[in-house]
Order: C-alpha cells, then sequence, then structure tokens
C-alpha cells in the first residue's frame, strides 16, 4: 500500500490548526494559490477575504489584541507581502503576537528577479521579532510551531514565514510529518525570564513600603501579562494612584479613585503632576517612550523608579532606574501582593483629588452650537458606558479618545500607539469584530486616515460584521495642523483636506448605512440611536476645524512646560 | 567614556544571521569597529567578534539588543584582563634590492613571516594584537605600504572559562 503523502500547504495549516488557530485574514496570489487551494479543501480554519494585504496585517493585529490570541495573515509574494510591512512594523512596535505567512517564488527562481519575488525576510528584518525562509519542507512543521511559541510568549511580537511555493507542493510521507511535528523545539538562546529576582523584588518591596508620594504607571505589558486583576489589587491594597500609557488604558477602570487618566504628551495635568511629584515610581510594563519621558532625564526627576518588564533590552534603555526586576508582570505583582499588606497614603491621594478637581479635561463649547470633535468623544462615552472595544487610526482624534472615553476593561482601546499608523482604525476593528462578535466596536477615525484603508468597508457587507465607523472630520490632518500652528506661525502646508470624498456615497457604494452629524443638538438627538443599531453604519461628524487636543507638553520637553492645562491655549 | 571593546557572539548559523545582527546595529546606531566571524566547535554554530564602539551604558544596551535576536545563543564583552586578542595582517609593502633585507629583518623581529617576494614589492603575513600590528604598519610607511588585508579581531579568554 501506498504511504500517505501530505503536501507544504497541508502542513502549514495542519500546523496552524493543532497550535489552536481557527481563523487567519489573507489575500490569495500567485504565490500561495498551493495555500489557497488546501484552504479550500481543509475547510477546518476559517479565512477572512481582505480587501488589501496591508488591511489583512492590521486585521490580524486587531484580532490578537481583541482576543489575546494570536493573530495570522496571509500574502502572496512580491507586493503582497510588502503591503504587510506597515501592518508588520505596527504589530512590532506594540509588541502584538503576529504571524505573518508569505508566499515566494519557487526556490530555483529565488535571486533571479523573478516575477512577484521581493526578499520580504531582508525587508522585515528590522521590525520582526524573528523570521524563516523555508527551504525545505521538512523544516516546515518546526518552523510553523516555533513562529509561534516565538510570537506569543515573552515580549510578543510579529513573526513572518516566508515559503516559496515549490515548498507549498512538495511531499513527504504523513508518517514523517507527524515525527518532524512531534520534535522538541530547540531555542537555546530563547527562554524569556519568567520569575523575578528575588532580591530585587524584596528591593522593590522595602522602596513601596516606605513610599510617601508613589505612583504606578502601568502600560500594555499589563495587558499582554493579562494581570490587570492582580494590578488593581495590587494599586487598592498599597493604595497606589495609577497612570496609563495610551496603551495601557482600560488596565485601570477610568471611574476608580485611584485612577488619574493617561500620562504623558496629552496627558492629563493631574497625571503629569503625579509624575513630577512622586517619590517612587512603579513602571510596570512600559517602555519610557519619548511620548511619556519628552525629557527623560526631568522625567519622575524626584522619584527612584522600579521598573518591571519581560524584556531586559527595556531596561535602562530611554531612562536609568533604582530597581530593575525583568520578569512576567503577572509573577512580579503576585510577589508584590504577597508581601504587601495593606498601605495607606491617603494625604497623597487627596493632593491628586485636588488637581484633578483643579484641572479637569475641558474644552471650550462649540460657537453656536457647532460640533466639537470632544462632543462627539462624550457622547459617545455615555453612550458605550466603558463596555465597548473601540479602535482608532492616529492624531488628534486618537489623544480624544484617549483623554474622553472611560475603558473599564483591558484590551478595549485598539490603537495604534508605538508606530501610529494611520489608517490602522477600521481594518483592527474588522479583526476584533471578529474576534468578539457579541461585543459593540466602533472605529474612531479622522478623514485623513479613513481614505487609507476603507477599500476594507467590503468585509462589513462580505461578513455581516455590525461594526460603527465614526469619522471625525475636521476636513485637515489635524494634528499635523496643531503643530504648524503651534510651532511653525500657523504655515498649514499640505494639511487642508476641504477637497474630501463624499462619505455618504462611499457608504452607498459600500452598501452601509450611513448618518451626517453637524451640530451638538443633532448628536445628542441621532448618536445613541445610530450607536445602538445592529448595522454596519458610517457616522460622518463634520466637527470645528481648528481645534486643537489640550493640555500638551511639546515634543522634547518635560511637564514644568506642559501648556493649555486649562482646556484653552495661553497666550504666549 | 567611549571605549572600544571586544563582544563575543555566539549564534546558531541560520540562513541571514550576520545580516540579522548588523541590521540591529545599523538602526539602533551602534558603531561596529572590526568584525571576524567563522565557524566553532559546536556546529551549526557561528562565532563572531565584534568590536565595538560606546560608553558602559550603550555597551550594556548592545548586548541586550544582540541577546535578543532569538539565534543568538551568548553574548559577552572580553574584559580587558585576561583576554587573548589577536588579529591576522598580510600587508605588501614597496621593496627594492636595497631595502629588502632591512625591511625582512624588522619583519622578523615582529615575527613575521614572508610570503611573496618580487623584484619590487613583498607580502609579509603578520598576527598580532592591535598596537603590535599597528607599530609594524608605522614602521613599513618609511618603505611605502601598497595594500593591507586585516582581519577583525578575535579573541579567547585565558584559563577554563569561556
Amino acid at each position: 500500500m501506498k504511504n500517505k503523502k501530505i503536501n507544504g500547504s497541508r502542513i502549514l495549516l495542519e500546523c496552524l490548526y493543532r497550535l489552536g488557530i481557527r481563523e487567519m485574514f489573507g489575500y490569495p496570489g500567485g504565490s500561495v494559490i498551493p495555500i489557497y487551494d488546501e484552504i479550500y479543501k481543509f475547510g477546518k480554519l476559517k479565512h477572512y477575504f481582505s480587501r488589501h494585504e496591508q488591511g489583512a496585517a492590521h486585521e490580524a493585529d486587531g484580532y490578537a489584541r481583541a482576543s489575546g490570541r494570536i493573530g495570522v495573515c496571509i500574502a502572496t509574494s512580491g507586493p503582497g507581502a510588502t503591503n504587510t510591512v506597515t501592518g508588520i512594523m505596527t504589530a512590532h512596535m506594540d509588541s502584538v503576537p503576529l504571524l505573518a505567512i508569505t508566499g515566494q517564488v519557487s526556490s530555483n527562481l529565488l535571486g533571479k528577479d523573478a516575477f512577484q519575488e521581493s526578499d520580504i525576510v531582508g525587508i522585515t528584518l528590522p521590525i520582526t521579532k524573528n523570521s524563516y525562509l523555508v527551504t525545505d519542507i521538512r523544516d516546515l512543521p518546526r518552523v510553523i510551531k516555533e513562529a509561534y511559541y516565538i510570537a506569543t510568549t515573552g515580549r510578543p511580537g510579529p513573526v513572518l514565514v516566508d515559503i516559496p511555493k515549490d515548498i507549498q507542493l512538495d511531499e513527504i510521507d504523513y508518517e514523517e510529518f507527524e515525527i518532524l511535528y512531534s520534535k522538541e523545539l530547540d531555542l537555546p538562546g530563547y527562554d524569556p525570564t519568567i520569575k523575578g529576582h528575588p532580591w530585587q523584588i524584596k528591593k522593590a518591596v522595602q522602596l513601596i513600603k516606605e513610599a510617601k508620594k508613589p505612583l504606578i504607571i502601568a502600560g500594555a505589558g499589563v495587558l499582554k501579562s493579562m494581570c490587570t486583576e492582580d494590578l488593581r489589587e495590587f494599586a487598592r491594597k498599597a493604595d497606589i494612584p495609577v497612570t496609563t500609557t495610551l496603551l495601557g488604558l482600560g488596565v485601570m477602570p477610568s471611574d476608580d479613585e485611584l485612577f488619574l487618566g493617561m500620562l504623558g504628551m496629552h496627558g492629563t495635568v493631574t497625571a503629569n503632576f503625579a509624575t513630577a511629584e512622586a517619590d517612587l515610581v512603579i513602571a510596570a510594563g512600559i517602555r519610557f517612550d519619548d511620548r511619556i519621558a519628552g525629557q527623560p532625564n526631568k522625567f519622575c526627576e524626584q522619584a527612584k523608579i522600579i521598573h518591571v518588564d519581560i524584556d531586559p533590552a527595556e531596561i535602562g534603555k530611554n531612562k536609568k532606574v533604582e530597581v530593575p526586576i525583568v520578569g512576567d508582570l503577572k509573577n512580579v505583582l503576585e510577589s508584590f501582593n504577597k508581601s504587601i499588606d495593606k498601605l495607606e497614603h491617603r494625604d497623597w491621594v487627596e493632593q491628586l483629588n485636588l488637581w484633578k478637581k483643579e484641572y479637569p479635561l475641558t474644552y471650550e463649547n462649540g460657537k453656536d452650537g457647532r460640533l466639537m470633535p470632544q462632543d462627539v468623544m462624550v457622547g459617545l462615552d455615555k453612550i458605550l458606558d466603558g463596555n465597548a472595544i473601540v479602535t482608532t487610526d492616529v492624531g488628534q482624534h486618537q489623544m480624544w479618545v484617549a483623554q474622553y472615553i472611560r475603558f473599564n476593561n483591558p484590551n478595549s482601546l485598539i490603537t495604534s500607539g508605538g508606530a501610529g499608523t494611520m489608517g490602522f482604525g477600521i481594518p483592527s476593528a474588522i479583526g476584533a469584530q471578529i474576534a468578539k462578535p457579541h461585543v459593540k466596536v466602533v472605529a474612531i477615525v479622522g478623514d485623513g486616515g479613513f481614505q487609507m484603508t476603507f477599500q476594507e468597508l467590503m468585509m462589513l457587507r462580505h461578513y455581516d460584521l455590525p461594526l460603527k465607523v465614526v469619522i471625525i472630520n475636521n476636513s485637515y490632518l489635524g494634528m499635523v495642523r496643531q503643530w504648524q500652528e503651534m510651532f511653525n506661525d500657523g504655515r498649514y502646508s499640505f494639511v487642508d483636506l476641504s477637497i474630501n470624498p463624499d462619505f455618504g456615497k462611499i457608504a452607498e457604494a459600500y452598501d452601509l448605512e450611513y448618518a451626517k452629524i453637524e451640530s451638538k443638538e443633532e448628536l445628542d438627538k441621532k448618536l445613541r440611536g445610530l450607536i445602538e443599531s445592529d448595522k454596519a453604519t458610517i457616522i460622518e461628524c463634520r466637527v470645528e476645524k481648528e481645534v486643537n487636543v489640550l493640555p500638551m507638553i511639546p515634543s522634547g520637553s518635560s511637564v514644568a512646560n506642559m501648556v493649555g492645562k486649562r482646556g484653552v491655549l495661553e497666550d504666549a | 567614556m567611549h571605549k572600544s571593546y571586544e563582544m563575543l557572539i555566539i549564534t546558531k548559523n541560520t540562513n541571514g544571521i550576520v545580516a540579522r545582527i548588523m541590521s540591529m546595529f545599523n538602526r539602533r546606531g551602534y558603531f561596529v569597529q572590526k568584525m571576524s566571524a567563522g565557524a566553532t566547535n559546536i556546529p551549526g554554530h557561528a562565532r563572531l567578534t565584534l568590536t565595538v564602539v560606546g560608553d558602559e551604558d550603550t555597551l550594556d544596551q548592545i548586548q541586550k539588543q544582540v541577546y535578543k535576536i532569538v539565534d543568538v545563543v551568548k553574548v559577552k564583552i572580553f574584559p580587558e584582563e585576561g583576554t587573548i586578542r589577536r588579529e591576522l595582517m598580510i600587508i605588501k609593502v614597496k621593496s627594492d634590492n636595497e631595502t629588502r633585507a632591512q625591511i625582512v629583518q624588522i619583519a622578523e623581529i615582529y615575527r613575521g613571516n614572508v610570503l611573496d617576494v618580487a623584484p619590487n614589492s613583498l607580502v609579509i603575513e603578520l598576527t598580532g594584537d592591535t598596537t603590535k600590528l599597528q607599530g609594524f604598519i608605522e614602521m613599513m610607511e618609511t618603505y611605502g605600504i601598497l595594500e593591507i588585508a586585516k582581519t577583525g579581531v578575535v579573541a579567547m579568554s585565558r584559563g577554563e572559562k569561556m
């Protein structure tokens, strides 16, 4: 009897399935036809048909962030693969577990500048956690297992696997595949530290007990480590106020007395004052990036810093700290919680409460009932009540989302933090909606970013996704305009988007519901119905054009240079 | 303070690993002065010795960033003391009947080997640490250097420890 054979494409799918993957995003092309043929025959993996490979990558990213599982996207060689680059880079900057599978021209054509050949492994070297060009079908089971393991463990990140077409078609005996698949991984250079060093933890606990004005700065690491509850327990037990980075929003319920809002360039006054005033900072899963610590030496100047991160390379990269702890936050926080009984910092919390009262987030009302962008956020916040998933693009609307919408659950804000990718909002929302079909998902995007990836809207119709897309249309590239106003004497260079498409017609073309909101009154009247509807809808909000995001700590400076503390720019 | 250090990297010898390491150096603005790479006694592994320049903080970062590369198995900085460092140089010097004997004599002092003699040139092979090679180069400058080929530094700790 002839032995049962399995080809490379089937090996790929079989491995993905065994690793627990059930859904993936992709776009076919010449060099992945064998894989798509097997997807057709295999039947156990649901493949979502994106309309652009960048969309596929962002969808997988949004899926991963919403679900906490790996996101998988697939693209063909050459332009298909290069189209995923922005998506891979976005996932890399925000440490999202993403598996990008690309087809490659056949091995015999590699290096010959063949049709649709590109060195995607070379192109993505700096933006992947690891990458593979598979040159032997017998490596494939190991590579897929390794890729999955590396992407999802330690500090998560994107891994790319490039598979030449002949490897996809090549066959081995099924029995051999089973033997290859069952082999243990051999990664001697990859062993993420999970347990924090006991001596460092002891030192940290001592500092926490001695501190008078401690502050927790929580970041995306808390979400990756899935230890939101541990962090909340720690904060409450030790009575320590919490501020978060943009990507950390949701770690602490927004209404909690101990929560100060987001910190950084457009953070709350209280959160930023707290960093200047604190005598101890517990930096939990953050990387002191330049939007948080514009001037690293002036950041948390009076504080000793305990920095907990799973990536040793983050320790001391941007900011020198007193107590570094390399380890999984969950593990470290559990140790903190075990070693600390109830602490109290009431005076400190009271002081922060006073600042909260004195410097609430605020903005001027629109003249003559005109709609302010912040009105939209406040309106949405009332309706969503902290329980939806919100995705954004990058820019002003992103900051207003972070400021005015409450997030009570982890992984409920999906936004491109490190990369700052325009066009991320719509595809990531599609991914999130697929991962969480029963949760309300709202993509809030600018009129600029919308135009970068709106082809993905076709998926709403294709897969019946009840997504809401809110366009904050100020007919400007708002954030760049704001910088040009503040730092370039108002020379508005190529930020004017008054020539925009008719968003209503786009909605019509994609067979989606559409509504336009142009005044505060209309917002109050219409928004709830639109958001609560179960139909995919584009909601265009025509807002006041030249509004600034405030407060603001200008790039490269410290909290002392914060402007707009009361919601308006002071005269210089 | 900026100094140069020898960094040892042991890595799985996978496709493009040197490109991966160099890409990280370029991306983060770290400066590699010299590099030597080759096989080791462990099958499937490569050993790289890089001469890198930076202060202690930068050096600390470089080590962590290199170790983050999945295939890299070991990273260390060789201490100033207790380390053997060697470079190999092949140097082509102008020579004629008058100077040939002098050059050969100097090469002997430096324990160099003459590899090739031609009517107007000599090729000499020399091994040693950076200062020794530099000293020899300076001596040869008076005769006229035609070509120099140098490896990077290879280094090893004294004693049993790696």
